[in-house]
């Protein structure tokens, strides 16, 4: 009863996405000034549904129509469907998705640790599943009951931006997608830009520090490690095998590095401040302690794949080289130094003008639907 | 028998030995670690630091923070661990007359793994002598975890040793499970998972000289309660109503016994989280070399104990530089093949 309610509420709201989604500068226009012309141009369009989508691990699956019903079992699939106007459709969530703040209210929330529960799942009937991390096997066993899964592990800013893309095309947001896709790259490169011949301060990033004295620190590979790099950075442990390590304190008052960036500042659990890491034996000698240079960020920023990477490595850049970032944007006047405030803030980064003018449209018909 | 122990060296020179093995692997402990340091660098530095010399610094300041701040105060942590662990796992083998009874025998490990986990969860934020939530709540919950045990061991005024050992498994089960269920329950648990992992598999971690002082007086009194009821032990090895036709007061020695071995494996659990295989192997390899009399028995296998997770931590440190290995994995890497061994050599059934 209740889906086929939300079928008829949503489904012509799909065609206008598919407007949106192939339509051009002026079909996008003529779609946020004359809604109701839109749909006309769409059908000068191909469709490109059916449409075959072939996840991270290989497997492909075949959408008839944009899902109406998803559930996500990732934070960061969650945050990108919310950021692409379809957080509306999602159905279920898993128990960390909580940005957006409206990801909060999304019920059921289900627990993906061990595993998620595959009966729950396919008792929810979902159009698709989009997982990030769960076994292959969980998996398998929800696409045997027809139900097409998207196993989507972004590992770099490129393919998070690739990743936000390929959703669009499944949502029939192609242009949303591709909006915030190109906001992306354009700011990652004019970080890269701004820094290009800046000298490159030795880091040290914090995961954990429940045991002070050896810390998971970020390492070369994963996000953390790519940002450090695009911010212009060099991090002390690039030499680690994988994404994160646990280290000796050793290492790092040796590695002796310039800037400290503690993304455990906001953990729930042993929380990190710079008072803390000044205070640790023998840290009194390390560059970074002695300047001051100790920075708490907001953790989720560096490491959700999703449209708020940019904005983390926007933070990083600018903490790594503040000379480097003269015009101070929305989020940042509400305090540079630390990530607390951007969290208070709690919305995306600014998106262009078209992408937010888009995903208003799409809010707005869907309302008067 | 006479003539096997005619065979052992005497108890003095074997702890003398033994002290010489201790003090010899702390010094390689000391000159090795992640980070390569010049030893007539570190020499130096010492007879600065303790001496009062004045040699021109050819090193960075980084390095004599390493040194002293950082390095030296785990390497006399993982010496204080070993030593309470190995005298614990005499005082269980001892009392519970069961080869694989070791320091956690009664109910111990679920404990200290609960309250290390209740340590993650909960979001406090405080010290105490310099020791954070985690190791806090792991002592208190093996501390909690051993009374438990002894209390439901004890029918009318006497806990058998069987359902002492029954009950500390029981418990340690329950306990141990309840960190998995809490795992599934909470988010942030999870979230921490790997956290938890490595904090169970143990790791030496001495943040503060403070730590060591108060794990040093504990652990040194505890040994010093421990050797004064050599002759109960060594009674209570004959079973228990040979030691009472000895004349030995058995529940309240054994109760004494108990709090001895809690407090050192509290301490243990404080400094470095549940590392296993020490208190097992340390007292069986100690008992080839000095036999079972805990006269010797204990303060040797200290040493033992101490002396081998020095070296194991020192590997933990230095194997995968910049890398931090938990020490547990260690401990039995290196400890099980040299146990097995030993026990292949001495070509007879096992004894106590």
């Amino acid at each position: 009863m209740r889906s086929s309610r939300s079928f008829r509420k949503i489904s012509p709201m799909c065609c206008a996405l598919r407007v949106a989604r192939s339509a051009l500068c002026c079909a996008l226009v003529a779609l946020l000034l004359f809604p109701t012309q839109a749909a006309p141009v769409a059908r000068a369009q191909p469709s490109p549904f059916p449409l075959t989508l072939t996840d991270d691990s290989g497997i492909s699956a075949t959408f008839a129509a944009p899902p109406l019903r998803i559930v996500t079992l990732n934070p960061g699939l969650t945050e990108i469907t919310f950021a692409l106007g379809a957080g509306s459709r999602l159905i279920a969530v898993d128990t960390y998705s909580e940005f957006p703040p409206e990801a909060k209210s999304v019920q059921p929330r289900l627990t993906t640790y061990p595993s998620p529960s595959v009966e729950t799942i396919v008792g929810l009937k979902p159009d698709v599943v989009l997982s990030l991390a769960e076994r292959d096997e969980d998996l398998a066993q929800i696409r045997r009951q027809g139900i097409p899964v998207l196993k989507l592990f972004p590992k770099d800013f490129d393919a998070t931006v690739h990743t936000i893309q390929a959703l669009g095309k499944l949502y029939g947001a192609s242009d949303a997608a591709d909006a915030i896709a190109a906001d992306m790259l354009d700011r990652r490169d004019a970080v890269i830009a701004a820094v290009a011949d800046a000298p490159r301060p030795r880091v040290y990033e914090e995961l954990d520090a429940s045991e002070p004295d050896k810390p998971f620190v970020a390492g070369p590979k994963g996000f953390y490690g790519e940002l450090i790099d695009l911010a212009g950075g060099t991090n002390i442990f690039g030499d680690l095998p994988g994404d994160v390590g646990q280290v000796g304190a050793e290492t790092i008052v040796q590695r002796d590095p310039e800037v400290i960036i503690l993304t455990d500042a906001d953990l729930p659990f042993n929380p990190q401040t710079p008072e803390m890491v000044a205070a640790r034996p023998g840290w009194d000698v390390v560059t970074a302690v002695a300047n001051d240079a100790i920075y708490p960020v907001s953790g989720q920023l560096y490491s959700t794949p999703g449209p708020r990477l940019i904005q983390g490595l926007e933070d990083l850049a600018r903490l790594l080289h503040p000379d480097r970032f003269n015009s101070l944007s929305l989020w940042e006047r509400a305090g540079v130094r630390g990530g607390y405030e951007i969290k208070r803030l709690g919305r995306y980064a600014p998106l262009t003008r078209a992408a937010r003018g888009l995903i208003h449209s799409q809010r707005e018909r869907r309302i008067s639907l | 028998m006479a003539a096997r122990a005619a065979r052992r060296p005497p108890g003095p020179l074997v702890l003398g030995g033994l002290s010489v093995l201790l003090v010899a692997s702390l010094l390689f402990a000391a000159a090795f670690g992640a980070v390569q340091l010049r030893p007539d660098d570190l020499v130096r530095m010492t007879l600065n630091h303790l001496f009062g010399a004045r040699f021109e610094p050819t090193w960075r300041p980084q390095d004599e923070a390493i040194f002293f701040a950082i390095r030296l105060p785990r390497v006399a942590g993982a010496a204080i661990v070993g030593a309470a662990l190995a005298s614990a796992g005499v005082l269980f083998q001892g009392l519970l007359r069961n080869p694989l009874a070791d320091p956690y025998a009664l109910g111990v490990s679920g404990g200290a793994a609960l309250g290390g986990a209740l340590g993650f969860l909960l979001s406090l934020s405080f010290t105490f002598l310099g020791f954070s939530p985690v190791p806090i709540l792991a002592f208190a919950g093996a501390l909690i975890a051993m009374s438990l045990v002894y209390t439901l061991a004890r029918v009318g005024g006497r806990a058998p040793i069987v359902t002492l050992l029954l009950a500390g498994f029981a418990v340690s089960a329950i306990m141990g499970y309840a960190v998995s269920f809490l795992l599934i329950l909470n988010d942030r648990l999870q979230l921490n998972l790997p956290r938890v992992y490595g904090w169970l598999l143990g790791g030496i971690s001495v943040t503060q000289w403070s730590q060591l002082g108060l794990a040093l007086i504990m652990v040194g009194v505890a040994l010093g309660g421990g050797w004064l009821l050599r002759h109960s032990l060594d009674a209570l090895s004959l079973g228990e109503e040979s030691a009472q036709q000895l004349g030995i007061a058995v529940e309240s020695d054994k109760r004494l016994v108990i709090v001895l071995g809690s407090i050192l494996t509290g301490a243990a659990v404080a400094l470095g989280g549940l590392i296993g295989f020490v208190g097992l192997f340390a007292p069986h390899v100690t008992r080839t070399i000095v036999g079972p009399r805990h006269t010797w028995l204990l303060p040797a296998a200290a040493l033992v104990g101490a002396a081998f997770l020095v070296l194991a931590d020192l590997l933990a440190r230095a194997i995968l530089p910049p890398t931090e290995v938990p020490v547990g994995i260690l401990t039995a890497f290196v400890g099980g093949p040299f146990f097995l061994w030993l026990l292949r050599r001495e070509r007879r059934e096992y004894r106590l």
